[in-house]
């Protein structure tokens, strides 16, 4: 089976990979690239546990193909801050306590990210329907909603 | 493989060509949200994708000669973004903004919806109440407008050929004192097939107390959108009341007809519920502005 | 009967509260389920901590280094967790029961005792008094009876270091149970959490539909070694808990099931439920490290109780069975003889 080459922009990096056809732009971010912070929780788009950000937007990677991301710029997780250098994001969800299995956690935060980006103080009501595509099992979304409240806060104060 | 080669094309021409050449084992995809889904699940198979989701010509909303024209691959996040449509025609601001979960709006477009067939489908139901109408490109180089009401063969089933044919644009007239609204019906609040979807547009003869216009289009109660054509005459019968509301919804309760399904419940359920949605989405409606030529806003009965 | 506020529209809503406790037993049921921990204290006064204890996302990593800090007098920070290892990890028993904290909290805190006991020796040792009165705290050995006797917890490392000892302790526990006999009877659990849900709903007596208004959830977890990490597992299970009530159920078709994806079995999503008020109870379990005891499952089985109790509240009408739905809701309100329904006259 001939690969392709698929080339896009990834955390601010010109990226060039060789894909299955009919790869998912899960399965090469998480086989080809070895970026394992996308999860698949579902595999049809249901659970948002794959959510990356293409051209600033919250996508389900699972159901996107490869190849549609063809010059586009994609961000991940790992190209949010570091464990030195955390995003303000990052920062608010581990202190307010918004992480426990972690499993939705990268979703998460990369919605939280694309919101906050368009709307610096978004109300709850606001909050709820950014993160509707998003699911979390262990923490009944409450502290979530605190930490996207905090993560506001905190970047309008830099 | 579920596809064997994915093609992303930088002109409509350049699809249809690829589309002519070959000769049904290609097909058009948009967003992928339903169809990348259907292919892995072997569902529908095609050897050839062709991705015709970023063409500019493609994605726009805009008001021409009191018509509203929206080009296929206007994502559901642009409809609902839209101030034109929230202004004047807020049942399809309404449809798109109900559509999965913002990730899947993002990426999921008007066309891939409408061709995708499923008879709930929230632009669906909105852009049939608003009789509205779809230019389509076939691969010989012709062209033609289809009315929203043949599109839908069966569930799943359009009119369209993605193997041969492009939706281009979706257009609708709009009305005087136009007002509409979507009534959703579902298990939760997000991520969620809806029980119910009734799509409501009328035209208000403001002097008089009466309809021009009424459309009410609600689904899923048949394999295909299903248009209450009893209920519109009874609107369009006489002078504006709450009675006349009560007699409109007993009209499409009594015309819809859906199945006993464990998923979405049974008949006597789903059919009570079309009438009060009805009644509802039609009080709705009436109080939200919107339309052509709208001043005073809401209207009560 | 509340008129809906939205847009001026009666939407014939009836609002109800009701409330649901619970007891639950914390660890396996009358079997032994043992907990073993390892505790080193090093030359620059850190911890390392050997536990078999898997932290699945509730924060045991954390709750046990905690509890070890405590006991060992040094900052939580100085502490590390290897954890859940079975190359090197004493077993802790499975993560379940809502036994990690009380039974692995307690197999740590042995573990650091048994540490804290080689300290004590050597700086009886060295101080010239009796082990009895020692205290370990903020890295420092002190008399209770003249606090001015001390010495860093440093020196006694380094005391420890030039004569070959080393200080590492080890720790288990298992709850005190006794086996169920052949009628069901015995001891089957060593302490029980407690708790009281309560919950405000709004049901729509036309659609069905219903909304979880408020939440108040309050538990007796003993001791709350993190309360950030307590509240976390109140609200994750009392959100499941309302899944339970209203929308989760595995249907069937000829033996089949027919929903076993994302997209028709429905959990709640960030929508579907409001945020929830915990209040913590200490009521101090004398068994457990520091008083503490469980709250795991707990969180989750309250939940439902108090939702059926709050629909029944709103419409005079007892739900028996789970979930919940619109369905059942509409179906129930028409076979009630209910003078109360006011419902529209179709």
């Amino acid at each position: 089976m001939k690969l392709e080459v698929l080339q896009f922009e990834l955390n601010a990096r010109k990226v060039s990979v060789r894909v299955k056809p009919d790869a998912t732009l899960l399965d090469v971010l998480r086989e080809d690239l070895d970026l394992t912070g996308a999860k698949r929780g579902c595999g049809e788009g249901e659970c948002g546990a794959c959510t990356v950000l293409i051209d600033g937007m919250p996508v389900d990677s699972c159901i996107y193909p490869a190849l549609k991301a063809a010059g586009k710029n994609i961000e991940t997780i790992e190209g949010l801050g570091t464990e030195d250098n955390l995003h303000p994001v990052q920062k608010a969800f581990l202190d307010e306590g918004a992480v426990q299995c972690g499993f939705c956690t990268p979703g998460m935060i990369l919605t939280t990210t694309a919101l906050l980006a368009k709307n610096q103080s978004p109300s709850e009501e606001e909050v709820k329907v950014a993160l509707s595509g998003n699911l979390c099992r262990c923490t009944g979304y409450t502290k979530i909603i605190n930490a996207v409240k905090v993560a506001a806060r905190n970047i309008n104060k830099l | 493989m579920y596809w064997e080669k994915y093609l992303k094309v930088k002109t409509l021409h350049e699809a249809m060509e690829i589309l002519k050449l070959y000769q049904g084992k290609a097909r058009l995809i948009a967003g992928g949200t339903d169809l990348v889904l259907q292919l892995r699940e072997k569902k529908k198979r095609v050897s050839v994708l062709v991705d015709i989701s970023d063409l500019p010509e493609l994605q726009y909303i805009k008001e021409e000669h009191g018509q509203i024209k929206i080009g296929a691959m206007t994502t559901h996040s642009q409809l609902a973004a839209s101030p034109l449509l929230w202004e004047k025609v807020i049942v399809l601001a309404q449809a798109a903004s109900s559509v999965g979960s913002p990730q899947i709006r993002n990426v999921g477009t008007v066309g891939g919806n409408i061709v995708n067939a499923q008879p709930a489908a929230d632009t669906v139901v909105a852009l049939m109440a608003l009789d509205a109408k779809v230019v389509v490109f076939n691969n010989d180089g012709g062209e033609e407008k289809i009315p929203f009401s043949e599109l839908f063969l069966g569930v799943g089933e359009s009119k369209i050929d993605p193997t041969s044919q492009l939706l281009k644009e979706i257009s609708f007239s709009l009305l005087p004192e136009m007002r509409s609204s979507l009534g959703r019906l579902a298990r939760r609040k997000a991520l969620a097939l809806p029980i119910l979807n009734i799509g409501i547009v009328l035209s208000v003869n403001k002097k008089e107390n009466r309809l021009h216009e009424a459309r009410i289009c609600v689904a899923p109660v048949a394999p295909v959108p299903m248009r209450m054509k009893e209920a519109e005459k009874t609107l369009l019968s006489r002078k504006l009341s709450d009675e006349l509301l009560i007699s409109a919804s007993k009209a499409a309760f009594d015309a819809a007809d859906p199945r006993n399904s464990k998923l979405r419940g049974n008949t006597a359920y789903r059919k009570e519920l079309v009438r009060v949605m009805t009644y509802r989405t039609l009080k709705t409606a009436l109080a939200t502005r919107g339309g052509v030529g709208d001043e005073a806003g809401s209207i009560t009965v | 009967m509340l008129k809906s506020r939205a847009g001026g529209i009666s939407e014939m809503k009836k609002r109800g509260c009701g409330i649901g406790s619970m007891w639950y037993g914390i660890g396996n049921t009358g079997l032994p389920n043992p907990s073993g921990a390892f505790v080193q204290v090093l030359d620059d006064c850190t911890v390392i901590i050997h536990t078999g204890c898997a932290d699945i996302g509730q924060g045991s990593t954390t709750v046990l280094a905690q509890i070890a800090a405590e006991e060992l007098g040094v900052n939580f920070n100085d502490i590390s967790v290897i954890c859940a290892d079975t190359g090197v990890t004493p077993d802790a028993g499975k993560t379940s029961a809502s036994r990690q904290t009380y039974i692995s909290g307690n197999a740590v805190r042995k573990a650091a005792q048994s540490a804290k006991e080689t300290i004590f020796k050597k700086g009886a040792e060295l101080l010239q008094v009796p082990e009895e009165e020692l205290i370990l705290k903020n890295y420092q050995l002190n008399s209770l009876k003249n606090y001015n006797i001390q010495i860093s917890l440093k020196e006694i490392m380094a005391k420890c270091r030039e004569d070959g000892t080393l200080v590492i302790g080890h720790g288990w526990f298992n709850p005190q149970t006794k086996g169920l006999d052949k009628r069901g009877q015995g001891i089957p659990y060593a302490t029980y959490a407690f708790a009281t849900q309560w919950v405000e709903v709004e049901v729509d007596t036309e659609t069905g539909e219903i909304d979880i208004l408020n939440v108040v959830a309050a538990h007796d977890v003993g001791k709350a070694v993190n309360p950030m990490a307590v509240e976390g597992q109140i609200e994750g299970g009392s959100v499941m808990g309302a899944g339970y009530a209203l929308m989760e159920e595995i249907i069937l078709d000829d033996g089949k099931i027919i929903n076993s994806s994302f997209s028709n079995y429905l959990i709640p999503t960030i929508k579907d439920v409001p945020c929830v008020n915990s209040i913590i109870v200490e009521e101090e379990e004398v068994t457990g490290p520091f008083g503490a005891k469980g709250v795991g499952e707990p969180a989750l089985i309250p939940t439902a109780t108090a939702i059926a109790n709050a629909i029944s509240n709103a419409l005079g009408i007892r739900f028996y069975e789970l979930p919940i739905t619109p369905e059942k809701i509409l179906n129930s309100l028409k076979t009630a003889n209910n003078t109360n329904k006011n419902q529209r006259d179709f």
